[in-house]
């Protein structure tokens, strides 16, 4: 039987833009919350105060180029970058082009990404830009007039000297361009797939990269999960606000935000980010070089619906109770065999306690349980990527981080309110997606 | 703001060309065919105009580009009909 292995990671996130910084800080349960930008309140009154904004990339530095930079909408540079980074931990080797050249024509690769929204925030800059790039003159009297305005500015900001219609803006918003770009970038010619599941998507891309190689069809794959919404106005983010899944206010900046605490209000919105891992057979890891490299084997797959709700989860677990079953089947392990789980851990009221239920409920016997959105907020189709590198992290490093502001459990369960060490063999990583999705990935420790 | 100099604008597209297409030139050489010499295909010829919009601040419609006549002399000049002395770019 082929076994699955991780041999690398790349990451852009608010949280640290390499897997180093980014594991680090997960460790030390850092706060990323900062204030929402002033001028979003002349536009909506928000419940949600806060956001974990992505700060800008140095894409010089990771290698993408001026006009790639004028070209691909930011979650593609994202994507791109951490894609590189990626393959660089993987000790896979580049053509001057930037290809895997060699590999390409030798050996078979995938792409397989996973997103929330695409770049969706492309047709509505466009459409914005069509709408009050007539307007310019006028408001720059009303600048001249109200110079600090911050919403003529924020206006102004977008516009450029004549309208324009971006003839890319097809290119940008399709949802698999994301994945296309990659393989474009790599020169990847197997398949490339793009999964759409909310929340779960990058869970369910690894799992489709993690069969993919299972099956033969594919040596290598590059997958995870990519989200950047783009938000300059806080459109994205006023309507998770009204939906009232943000955190609100609580006892200042960085305390909103409060997985599986009694006090838990919503999750942190977060501007986006890339995570991506080099999933592969252990034949060529090892053919590679790169035992010595592997993070984590990838062991079982698990993907069920709800059919209950658009938005909400459904409170019966049925779903995800046989989620966890072909995932766990698949590995051929138990319940009771898993030390650590790596929560879907929102912090909103309902997912959290369905969540911590079934967890009580299916693993009696306590295993670690982690919410990394404690930490970096709800990343949405790029979390479940996120978080699959958190676990096979905490695996190759026998860490794991502490759930953060976790004061007040809602459940007696083993919640690390620290980093703390761990002998850890197999864990779980699950999300649950707005469409009712529901995927879950086994992980374990890699042994020979 | 000075007007911008024929020179300036060859430098930033020979940059620009060495950046997006297969057959780019050492130097601008104003002959040079942006398809048939330099090897781009339709969606490279729309990266560069992105990236003139981006450099120069210049909105070029892809249905105002002649097609297959495209030269370096012709993108050079439209930049410099775009910008006079008292319409300089944004550099």
């Amino acid at each position: 039987m082929t076994r699955v292995v991780i041999t690398g990671a790349g990451v852009i996130s608010s949280a640290g833009q390499s897997l180093d910084e980014f594991w680090e800080n997960c460790l030390r349960g850092v706060s990323l919350a900062q204030d929402i930008p002033e001028h979003w309140l002349h536009y909506y009154q928000p419940r949600s105060k806060v956001w974990a904004p992505l700060p800008s990339c140095d894409y010089a530095r990771l290698g993408i180029t001026r006009t790639e930079r004028i070209l691909l909408s930011t979650p593609a540079l994202i994507g791109l970058c951490a894609s590189y980074q990626a393959i660089q931990n993987a000790g896979l080797e580049t053509d001057s082009a930037g290809k895997i050249a060699r590999l390409a024509t030798e050996k078979r690769l995938s792409v397989h990404i996973g997103t929330g929204l695409g770049a969706a925030h492309s047709p509505f800059d466009n459409y914005a830009t069509h709408l009050i790039s007539g307007l310019k003159p006028k408001l720059l009297e009303l600048q001249a007039t109200y110079p600090d305005d911050p919403l003529v500015r924020d206006l102004l900001a977008g516009l450029k000297a004549q309208p324009r219609v971006n003839p890319l803006v097809i290119c940008q918003t399709m949802p698999n361009a994301l994945a296309a770009n990659i393989s474009l970038r790599l020169g990847i010619r197997g398949a490339v797939e793009t999964s759409c599941a909310a929340c779960a998507s990058g869970t369910v891309a690894i799992g489709k990269a993690f069969r993919a190689i299972k099956a033969g069809e594919t040596d290598i794959a590059i997958a995870g999960g990519i989200e950047h919404l783009g938000d300059r106005t806080g459109s994205v983010f006023m309507g998770f606000d009204r939906l009232q899944t943000l955190a609100s206010p609580y006892q200042g900046l960085g305390t909103e935000n409060r997985p599986f605490d009694q006090n838990r209000s919503g999750f942190l919105f977060s501007e986006g980010g890339a995570a991506v891992l080099v999933l592969e057979s252990l034949e060529s890891a090892v053919n590679r070089g790169q035992k010595s490299q592997i993070l984590a084997e990838v062991v079982g797959f698990g993907q069920t619906s709800d059919a209950h709700s658009i938005a909400a989860i459904s409170a019966d677990n049925n779903s995800i109770s046989r989620m966890l079953d072909q995932a766990l089947g698949e590995a051929c392990v138990k319940p009771a065999d898993i030390d650590y789980i790596n929560a879907h851990g929102t912090g909103t009221e309902i997912n959290d306690r369905v969540e911590s239920g079934f967890i009580s409920q299916t693993f009696p016997h306590r295993p670690l349980v982690n919410s990394t959105k404690s930490i970096l907020g709800h990343t949405i189709g790029a979390a479940g990527a996120f978080e699959a590198i958190t676990t096979a992290m905490s695996l190759h490093r026998q860490m794991v981080h502490p759930s953060r502001n976790l004061m007040d459990p809602i459940a007696d369960l083993n919640f690390p309110l620290s980093a703390i060490s761990a002998d850890l063999r197999l864990a779980l990583t699950h999300n649950f997606g707005f469409g009712g999705h529901n995927a879950a990935l086994v992980l374990q420790r890699y042994e020979v | 703001m000075a007007e911008v100099s024929v020179s300036f604008v060859e430098t930033k597209i020979c940059e620009l060309v060495r950046e997006l297409m297969p057959n780019a030139p050492a130097e601008f050489s104003a002959s040079l065919r942006v398809k048939e010499d330099l090897g781009a295909d339709s969606m490279q010829v729309i990266a560069l105009m992105l990236s003139l919009d981006a450099e120069f601040d210049v909105d070029l419609d892809p249905a105002d580009v002649p097609d297959n006549e495209v030269t370096l002399g012709w993108v050079r000049d439209f930049v410099l009909s775009a910008h006079t002395k008292d319409n300089p770019p944004p550099l």
